[in-house]
């Protein structure tokens, strides 16, 4: 086994080299000096909190700005995107079966639904509580795409669209912190007018493309009617409560995935679209104006009687 | 000048007193809070970062014990006045808190309603 010695050298390399040379005696000798009265938990703590924060720093992320107040922030849209997609994609399946894409029989991609439900009532309660994040817009697209890779989503594969949404929200997240309202609105008109190039140069493409271009294009088409109408449902729900920042950065991401629902050669895009943001607003808002006398009457009252 | 956490207070009340080093601050911290604040030694450089881009602290000086290479920080004049402002501030809230419960004169807390 190493001495600790050794193996906090090894976890100082998650610091980046220039600030290793210049502090990583000194942060050695402050985690010897910490550990030696402590036991085995207490290291495991300490290390990860050194690799944490080794890595924050090589990804420039503020000291001043927790980890956990970045999940927050991505968290939360990503709950209302779960929600509103998981409440699309049964309809297209259950209620819709003749519609092109979607999940039409149970199988192991469809067992997860009744999981989802969870994610449906967190999300409407997620939609009740105000959060306004400098991060958000990048955050949403984060969220985009985590959730993108945990739903059921079949043999969708991974669009372009969500890794070119990946490169921008990076940067976003990384900011250094300005004015968080200028900033937001930056990244929310960098969002769009490069999505929405891109969306150029793709329906451009398109001729070419659909006669026996990449794959993506088709990977692309599929799921932005399902993509647009989360994201309308969910800017709709926090226009409704309030939350401009985020109501209006939700919308401006859904445009470029609406455009490409509509200039899709299929027959039923735009319809499914339609579709899939009149039931999904129905059932969110639903359950949203219950969750919302919820946490007036109970959380309310449990407040005032503490 | 960003919001101060209640971490970053508690550094610079230990550097208040004079210089330290990492691991002298930690247990400053941890004494001065009654153990409920304990910086681990990343959190705890990341502050020590951040007060000295903002130029609130200083390096005051190294030296090696047994091997090990100990820096010491210090206030610098601005963060003494910051921590002077923060310090007054906090004093301020918290006698306000006292006048509104009620207890500094060893009065009962009154209940909202007109009930007391």
């Amino acid at each position: 086994m190493k001495p600790r010695g050794d193996r906090f050298t090894l976890l100082l390399r998650a610091y980046p080299k220039a600030y290793r040379e210049r502090r990583g005696d000194e942060i050695l000798a402050t985690l010897l000096e910490d550990v030696s009265t402590n036991g085995t938990y207490e290291s495991v703590r300490v290390g990860i909190d050194i690799v944490g924060h080794g890595l924050r720093l090589r990804a420039g992320i503020a000291s001043d700005q927790p980890a956990g107040q970045v999940f927050v922030s991505a968290a939360l849209p990503g709950i209302m995107m779960a929600a509103a997609t998981a409440m699309v994609m049964p309809v297209f399946g259950q209620v819709l079966p003749d519609i092109r894409y979607g999940p039409s029989s149970w199988g192991p991609d469809t067992a997860i639904w009744p999981a989802l439900c969870i994610f449906w009532i967190l999300g409407c309660a997620a939609a009740l509580f105000p959060k306004q994040g400098r991060y958000f817009a990048a955050a949403c697209v984060l969220a985009t795409v985590v959730v993108k890779f945990l739903l059921p989503l079949g043999s969708w594969g991974l669009p372009p669209g969500f890794l070119l949404l990946i490169f921008l929200s990076v940067p976003c997240l990384i900011a250094p912190r300005t004015s968080p309202r200028r900033s937001h609105r930056k990244f929310a008109l960098l969002v769009g007018a490069v999505v929405l190039g891109t969306l150029v140069i793709v329906a451009v493409c398109s001729p070419w493309i659909s006669s026996g271009g990449p794959v993506f294009y088709g990977e692309f088409n599929r799921c932005a009617p399902y993509v647009a109408g989360t994201m309308i449902v969910c800017s709709v729900i926090f226009l409704a409560t309030r939350r401009w920042i985020q109501g209006s950065s939700l919308a401006l991401l859904a445009i470029p995935w609406l455009l490409v629902a509509i200039v899709d050669p299929g027959p039923l895009a735009l319809s499914t679209t339609v579709s899939a943001v009149s039931v999904a607003a129905i059932c969110v808002i639903s359950v949203g104006l219950v969750g919302l006398w919820f946490s007036d009457r109970v959380m309310g009252h449990e407040r005032l009687s503490r | 000048m960003s919001e101060v956490r209640e971490p970053t207070f508690l550094v610079l009340v230990a550097l208040a007193e004079g210089p330290r080093h990492g691991y002298g601050l930690m247990q400053s911290v941890e004494k001065l809070s009654n153990g409920k604040t304990r910086l681990r030694a990343g959190t705890l450089y990341a502050t020590l970062d951040r007060l000295t881009s903002e130029e609130l602290i200083e390096t005051a000086g190294e030296e090696v014990v047994e091997g090990r290479l100990r820096r010491y920080y210090r206030l610098t004049e601005s963060g003494n006045a910051m921590l002077e402002t923060e310090s007054k501030q906090r004093l301020a809230v918290a006698k306000e808190a006292l006048r509104r419960l009620r207890v500094s004169d060893g009065r009962p807390p009154r209940l909202a309603g007109g009930l007391a």
